[in-house]
């Protein structure tokens, strides 16, 4: 009793642990934006909003943080119908090399994004796509692309498959039973590999670092180059506001398909 | 309702023979039950009357038009699956309008039809319910609802009743009788167990290795097994192999471990040839081997009791037989006055019309 109890007492302790080496930096990155002094000491001497607004009003960052938006809504837009087919096409397929494509598919994240930058570079220059805009278009789309493939072949994979085929004895085409049977039931693994793909291409800098030129600049790598010549806390405020859009974003979507499966079933 | 043939089917998955030169007649109106072990082609048979699995060669027909060409969303089937397959996104009523929908049905009709059908269901009242928030039987009679209401020309059953409690599987079973003779439904069942396809059955088909072993109505089944396998199937466990000593139209007699009995005729075989002789334990009698001096018109075997299990109605005695093999029997438990007891030196009788060879 006592024993189950010490031990329930280490884990919890070590849980937490955890919590707090993860969250630590984060609490601390939004304390100094809040900082009043011209350098990010910690704790803060005085508080204020002061680096919000210069944060807000650095045209390089107000101007990175649009593209670095826009940029990941269109990859992530873009990539989830590519996405959602692969993995139908993974799931429904029953050819040889299956495992080999699927790893295929996933292979983005297990490359250094420096690695599929450069290649990126040089493959898009010689194929003549020299345009910032298209080729981070194209390089963050590989980002977005084994999220959204992995979280709906995930769903897929927990779906009754009898349910297609009650539709088609019911009368259904197989598109008409994908459209009104599958897709409802998997769009919450969709739209967890639509998150997490738009909140990492919007904070990417490895793939991006090769991609970008000097008037298609991401939030990422104008915060990163503008860190090489001051250290104010304007970056900790825009980076607080980069967790903040994380957050709210996790939060909403939770909401809303986590809701939403509840009052829906299974 | 339609006429389902099947003529010489065979089907595959991949490389492997799951149907093998089946055929069938199920008549209009008919109940229909595939009846067999885990991995005798029973599912597979009822996927290809479904269209959800390839005919590899032979003839699906409904209504003498072959289907086997035809998709199963054009068969105009209604089917309930093993797991039902509510789609859980879906209420109730939404459920049972889906095939409705599919058939492009006016909207005030499928209204009316849908309530109509819930009400035959008796789930009217929870219309609006998502399939999550209801019951197991429930949810068996949404299944059934939603496969009913576009007017199948076949009902086609995967052992709907396998996921539940015994209890709500009787009720269910009751239902579904009541259910498909009211409409005078067509339908092909499938399940593994025989209480219920005896029950529910005009006629049984028992698969083994994915061939049809004998196909008839469920008493001729029960009372004339045609095969080891059937009989097996059918609860007569006890197999005891002997020696054919003469055979006639009238009768035959076998050699057991040196205790002659008699069997029913048997043609075509030749004496001295080894045979199997079946007997359902329901059948045996057991006598004390020192009383056992009246009882020569019925065929006995000599044997040792070895188990006496206590079944509440029944007594279950397994008993040794000299010759090394053992068989079976189950008494009324009133049938004696003071019970038996393992080690009794017993005569294992029954009478020769009870008696079923096969081949070895």
């Amino acid at each position: 009793m006592t024993a189950d109890r010490l031990q329930h007492a280490c884990f919890s302790g070590l849980v937490w642990m955890l919590y707090v080496f993860l969250l630590a930096p984060l609490v601390c990155i939004i304390i100094v934006s809040f900082n009043s002094e011209a350098v990010q000491s910690f704790p803060p001497t005085g508080w204020s909003l002061r680096w919000y607004a210069a944060a807000l009003n650095n045209a390089g960052f107000v101007k990175g943080a649009l593209t670095s938006f826009l940029l990941a809504a269109a990859a992530t837009l873009l990539a989830t119908p590519l996405g959602v087919m692969a993995a139908v096409g993974l799931w429904n397929g029953r050819w040889r090399f299956k495992p080999i494509i699927e790893a295929l598919f996933v292979s983005p994240i297990i490359v250094p994004g420096l690695v599929s930058g450069i290649a990126l570079l040089v493959v898009l220059a010689s194929a003549g796509i020299r345009q910032a805009p298209a080729r981070l278009l194209i390089g963050h789309m590989l980002i977005v692309l084994p999220y959204v493939i992995r979280t709906t072949l995930a769903s897929l994979l927990q779906l009754d498959r009898s349910l297609q085929e009650a539709a088609e004895t019911l009368g259904a085409t197989s598109r008409q039973a994908f459209f009104k049977i599958v897709l409802p039931l998997i769009k919450p693994g969709i739209a967890a590999g639509m998150l997490f793909g738009f909140i990492l291409s919007f904070d990417d800098v490895n793939v991006s670092l090769f991609l970008v030129d000097a008037r298609t600049m991401t939030l990422p790598i104008s915060v990163m180059s503008y860190l090489q010549y001051s250290f104010d806390p304007s970056v900790a405020a825009i980076s607080s506001m980069m967790i903040a859009l994380t957050f709210t974003l996790t939060v909403v979507l939770e909401r809303w398909f986590g809701l939403k499966r509840l009052f829906a079933g299974r | 309702m339609a006429q389902v043939e099947l003529r010489n089917v065979y089907g595959h998955y991949g490389k492997a023979v799951a149907v093998n030169d089946v055929s069938l007649v199920i008549r209009s109106g008919a109940f229909v039950t595939l009846l067999g072990p885990s991995g005798c082609g029973k599912t597979s048979t009822l996927r290809i009357v479904a269209g959800l699995l390839p005919v590899s060669s032979g003839q699906v027909e409904f209504d003498g038009r072959s289907v086997n060409r035809v998709s199963s969303a054009q068969r105009n089937i209604g089917m309930v699956f093993q797991s039902l397959a509510l789609f859980p996104h879906m209420t109730v009523a939404e459920n049972v309008a889906f095939g409705l929908k599919m058939r492009k049905v006016a909207p005030a009709e499928i209204e009316s039809r849908v309530r109509r059908m819930l009400d035959i269901v008796r789930l009217g009242h929870l219309a609006d319910r998502y399939p999550a928030q209801m019951s197991g039987g429930q949810q068996q009679r949404v299944a059934l609802a939603r496969a009913l209401v576009i007017a199948p020309s076949i009902l086609i059953l995967d052992e709907p009743f396998g996921a539940l409690d015994r209890k709500l599987r009787e009720a269910m079973q009751v239902e579904l009788h009541s259910l498909t003779r009211e409409l005078g439904i067509t339908a092909l069942f499938v399940t593994h167990d025989q209480d219920e396809a005896l029950m529910l059955s005009d006629a049984i088909a028992v698969m083994n290795q994915g061939c049809v072993e004998q196909f008839g109505p469920p008493a001729e089944i029960y009372r004339a097994p045609a095969t080891r396998f059937v009989a097996d199937f059918m609860g007569m466990t006890n197999f005891l192999s002997g020696r054919l000593l003469a055979a006639d139209q009238t009768s035959s007699r076998i050699d057991i471990a040196g205790s002659v009995v008699s069997g029913p005729p048997r043609s075509a075989a030749v004496t001295g040839d080894p045979i199997t002789l079946a007997v359902r334990p329901e059948k045996v009698t057991v006598m004390p081997r020192a009383a056992s001096g009246a009882g020569s018109q019925h065929a006995a075997v000599a044997g040792k009791i070895r188990q006496v299990t206590f079944h509440g109605e029944s007594l279950r005695y397994v008993i040794d037989l000299d010759g090394g093999e053992s068989i079976v029997a189950i008494e009324p438990v009133h049938s004696r006055e003071n019970d038996l007891e393992p080690g009794t030196s017993v005569l294992a009788q029954w009478r020769s019309e009870d008696v079923f060879l096969f081949a070895p």
